[in-house]
C-alpha cells in the first residue's frame, strides 16, 4: 500500500508545475549601475572656528567638481545643526529622510595658537555604518590644503577611488606683455606666480617629486630650458643650445629628462641630464621634425609627436630611441601625447574639423575615445595622478581656462577664472 | 529472511497510472488545438540546469545567441594595424633574400597593404566624425538579444523583451548604492519583487533574495521605490506582472 501511494505521490509530482513557473514571474536583470552620482548629505563643520564656513565651502566644492556626488542642500536636513559627529551622537533616520545614500561630519577646531585640527567621519545612510574617518591638524595658514584633504577622504571612503585635491596644477598664463608660469591649486585658487620676467615662457612641466617644475622661456632672447625649484623659489637654466629648447619632461626616476632640440635646425628627440643639461642621447634622426616627448609611467617607452609620415601623429619609442611604432592613424594632425598614470593609454590633442579636441587611445593605436567635441579649442591635456580625469585648456567660455573631464568625458567642469590659462600640467600628489 | 521477486498488484497499477497519464497528454492535445501548449503567464522564468556528462548537448529548442567577444577576443578579431616604417623595412630585407624568385610576390605584398593602410586612413577619418562621440547612455537591449535568464535557455518574446528593457532603463537612473560596494563586491546581487499594476503603477517592492548586505539592498529597494512607475505591461502579461516582477540588481554588468 505504501508502495502505491509513493507511486501515485510521484506521478503527481511529475504532473504538478514547478514552483519557478507556477509563480509566472517576469524577471528584471539590471547590472552595472555605473556612474549614476551618489547623494551625499555634507552639514557645516561642528565648529566655532572663524574659518570654518570657508573651510566648508572648500570641501563642497571639491565634492561637486569630482563629478561622483550629488550634494544635497543644506535646507532639505531634519537633523538640528551642531548635532555631534561621531556614531551613536546622531540618527541614521534623519539623514534617510533627505535620501542621502553617504554622509560626511565635519569637525574644525584650533589648536594652540596657529593650529587647525580637522576630522570627518563618513557614514554609509542605508547600510546605517560607518565607512572611515581621519583627523588632522595643520598650520592655520594651510586650511585650504585641510579641506583638500578631508574631500579626498570622503571620496576614497564613498568611492574607493583616491581623491585628486592635494594637487596643482602649473601653467603658462597670457600677461600683457607675453606669458608668465605660475601654480595653482586644483580648484582654481590660490595661484603663486613663478616666473615674473615679462617675457615669453611656455611649457610648464612638474618633476615627478612634484618639487620642481620645468619651462621654456625667451627671457634670453632664445626659447632655452630653465627649472624651477619651488621649495628654494630658485631657477635655474638647464639648456641653451642654439635653437628651441623645449618640453623638458623627467623620466620617473628623474634621471633623464627628454627634450626637443634643433642644433641642425630640425627639432629631434634627445636625452639630457635634467642637473647640469649635458647632452646624454639624440633619440629620434628622422627629417621631419619629432617634438613632444613624453615618458610612459615605467620609464621603458617615450611617446612623441613626428612628421615623419607627412602630418603630425602620435609615436612611440623604447627610451633608448630604438623600436618606433606609430601608435595614431585617424585624423590629419595629432599632438601632445600625455601617458596616462596606469600607462594603458595616451591622451593627445587632434584637430578636427580645423578646432583642436581632446582625444584619449590605448597604446595599442585601439580603442580611440573622444573626450571634447563642438567646445571650441581644447588642448594641452594632462591626467590626474592616479588617471581619473584629465585636465586640459578650453576656449569654450570664449576665454582660455582649465578645465577637468573625467576619462569617458561625461563630467567636465571649470577650474579656474579669468582667462588666460594654456599648458596646464598636473602635480603628482603633493604634501606639502 | 529471503527476499524473492514476485509481481505484485501494485506493479500492475503502477503501469495502469502511466499509461492514464500519457493517454491524459495524448487527448490533451488532440482536444484543445485552440489552446497554446504554453500560457506564457505560466512559464516565463527558466531555470538552467547542468547537463550530464554523457549528453552535453541541449535538446532540439531555440538557444541563446553566444556573446559577443570581449576583451581579448575582440582584439584577436581586430584587424592587423598598419605596416610601420620598421615592419616595412623589414619585409623588404626579407624580400630581397630571395631576390629573382620572389621579387613579384614581395611587390604585391607591399601594394595589397598600401590598400589595406589607404583603407584604414580612409575609415580613421569617417571615425573622427559626429558619431565618434563617446556613448555614456546605456544602451537599451536589443529585443533579440535579450533572454530569459542569465544562463540564457531560450529567446524571450520580442514584445516582453522590449517590455523588460524599458523597465530596466527606468530602474537604472535611480539606482545609487555606494560606489566603493560595488568595487569592493561585484559579486553582490539582490532580487526584489515589486507588483506591477495594469497602468505600470509599482507596489511596494520586497527583498526576495538578499545580497547579505543591508546598505546594497537597501539601494535596490530605494531604486526601485524612486522609480515609481514602469510602462504598462503587455496585455498578455498583465496576469503575471500582478502577481509580482523579479528584478536582480547586480554589481556587475550582466550583458
Amino acid at each position: 500500500m505504501n508502495r502505491l501511494l509513493l507511486l501515485l505521490t510521484l506521478c503527481l509530482a511529475w504532473l504538478t508545475p514547478s514552483p519557478a513557473s507556477a509563480s509566472g514571474a517576469i524577471h528584471i536583470y539590471v547590472g552595472a549601475p555605473g556612474r549614476n552620482k551618489v547623494p551625499i548629505a555634507l552639514p557645516s563643520p561642528v565648529s566655532d572656528h572663524p574659518k570654518a564656513a570657508e573651510f566648508y565651502g572648500v570641501v563642497q566644492r571639491d565634492l561637486v567638481l569630482s563629478g561622483w556626488f550629488d550634494v544635497i542642500e543644506e535646507a532639505a536636513y531634519v537633523e538640528p545643526k551642531g548635532t555631534g559627529i561621531r556614531p551613536g551622537q546622531f540618527n541614521f533616520e534623519d539623514w534617510e529622510v533627505p535620501g542621502a545614500v553617504a554622509l560626511a561630519k565635519m569637525g574644525l577646531s584650533a589648536k594652540g595658537t596657529d593650529q587647525l585640527r580637522a576630522e570627518v567621519w563618513v557614514y554609509d545612510v542605508p547600510g546605517r555604518r560607518r565607512l572611515g574617518a581621519t583627523a588632522l591638524t595643520v598650520h592655520a595658514d594651510s586650511w585650504r590644503s585641510l579641506a583638500h584633504r578631508m574631500a579626498n577622504e570622503i571620496i576614497y571612503q564613498v568611492t574607493g577611488q583616491k581623491g585628486p585635491f592635494n594637487t596643482r596644477f602649473t601653467y603658462a598664463r597670457k600677461t600683457k606683455t607675453g606669458k608668465e608660469i605660475g601654480v595653482v591649486d586644483f580648484d582654481g585658487h590660490a595661484q603663486r606666480g613663478i616666473t615674473s620676467n615679462g617675457s615669453i615662457n611656455l611649457k610648464p612641466i612638474w618633476s615627478p617629486s612634484g618639487t620642481e617644475v620645468s619651462f621654456t622661456s625667451y627671457r634670453e632672447g632664445n626659447p632655452d630650458l630653465y627649472v624651477a625649484d619651488l621649495r628654494q623659489g630658485k631657477i635655474r637654466r638647464v639648456s641653451n643650445r642654439m635653437g628651441i629648447n623645449v618640453g623638458g619632461v623627467w623620466s620617473p626616476d628623474q634621471s633623464k629628462m627628454a627634450l626637443t632640440l634643433a642644433p641642425d635646425g630640425n627639432p629631434d628627440i634627445y636625452l639630457i641630464d635634467p642637473v647640469s643639461g649635458q647632452k646624454i642621447k639624440r633619440l629620434t634622426h628622422s627629417s621631419g621634425i619629432d617634438v613632444a616627448p613624453c615618458w610612459s609611467p615605467d620609464g621603458s617607452k617615450i611617446a612623441f609627436v613626428s612628421e615623419r609620415a607627412g602630418g603630425a601623429q602620435i609615436y612611440m619609442m623604447n627610451a633608448d630611441g630604438t623600436g618606433t611604432k606609430r601608435v595614431t592613424f585617424q585624423g590629419s594632425f595629432n599632438t601632445d601625447p600625455v601617458w596616462s598614470p596606469n600607462g594603458d593609454r595616451i591622451a593627445f590633442v587632434g584637430r578636427n574639423g580645423g578646432r583642436f579636441d581632446i582625444f584619449v587611445v590605448n597604446t595599442d593605436g585601439s580603442g580611440m575615445m573622444r573626450i571634447t567635441q563642438d567646445m571650441r579649442d581644447n588642448e594641452d591635456p594632462a591626467w590626474s595622478p592616479v588617471g581619473n580625469y584629465i585636465a586640459f585648456s578650453s576656449t569654450r567660455t570664449g576665454r582660455a581656462e582649465i578645465w577637468m573631464s573625467t576619462v569617458d568625458g561625461h563630467h567636465q567642469v571649470q577650474l579656474t577664472k579669468g582667462g588666460g590659462y594654456l599648458n596646464p600640467n598636473w602635480s603628482p600628489s603633493l604634501e606639502w | 529472511m529471503e527476499a524473492t521477486f514476485r509481481p505484485t498488484w501494485e506493479i500492475g497499477a503502477s503501469i495502469g497510472v502511466h499509461v492514464f497519464v500519457v493517454g491524459l497528454l495524448a487527448v490533451g492535445q488532440l482536444m484543445g488545438p485552440d489552446k497554446p501548449l504554453f500560457d506564457p503567464n505560466d512559464v516565463m522564468t527558466v531555470q538552467a540546469v547542468a547537463l550530464p556528462k554523457a549528453n552535453r548537448r541541449m535538446p532540439d529548442r531555440p538557444t541563446r545567441a553566444p556573446d559577443p567577444p570581449k576583451g581579448d577576443a575582440v582584439k584577436a578579431k581586430a584587424p592587423p594595424p598598419p605596416p610601420t616604417a620598421s615592419d616595412m623595412a623589414l619585409r623588404k630585407k626579407k624580400a630581397t633574400k630571395k631576390k629573382g624568385v620572389a621579387d613579384r610576390s614581395a611587390d604585391r605584398s607591399e601594394l595589397l597593404n598600401r590598400i589595406k593602410r589607404e583603407s584604414l586612413l580612409k575609415d580613421a577619418t569617417a571615425a573622427l566624425g559626429a558619431k565618434d562621440r563617446v556613448q555614456t547612455a546605456k544602451d537599451g537591449v536589443d529585443p533579440k538579444d535579450a533572454v530569459i535568464g542569465p544562463i540564457g535557455a531560450g529567446r524571450m518574446d520580442p514584445e516582453l523583451a522590449r517590455y523588460v528593457s524599458q523597465c530596466r532603463d527606468r530602474i537604472l537612473p535611480n539606482w545609487k548604492p555606494l560606489p566603493a560596494i560595488l568595487a569592493a563586491h561585484p559579486e553582490y546581487k539582490v532580487v526584489v519583487s515589486v507588483s506591477v499594476g495594469q497602468t505600470g503603477q509599482l507596489g511596494s517592492p520586497t527583498v526576495v533574495k538578499s545580497s547579505s548586505d543591508a546598505s546594497f539592498d537597501r539601494s535596490a529597494i530605494s531604486a526601485v521605490a524612486r522609480t515609481g512607475r514602469f510602462p504598462p505591461p503587455p496585455t498578455k502579461y498583465a496576469a503575471s506582472a500582478a502577481k509580482g516582477v523579479m528584478i536582480t540588481l547586480s554589481a556587475a554588468d550582466l550583458r
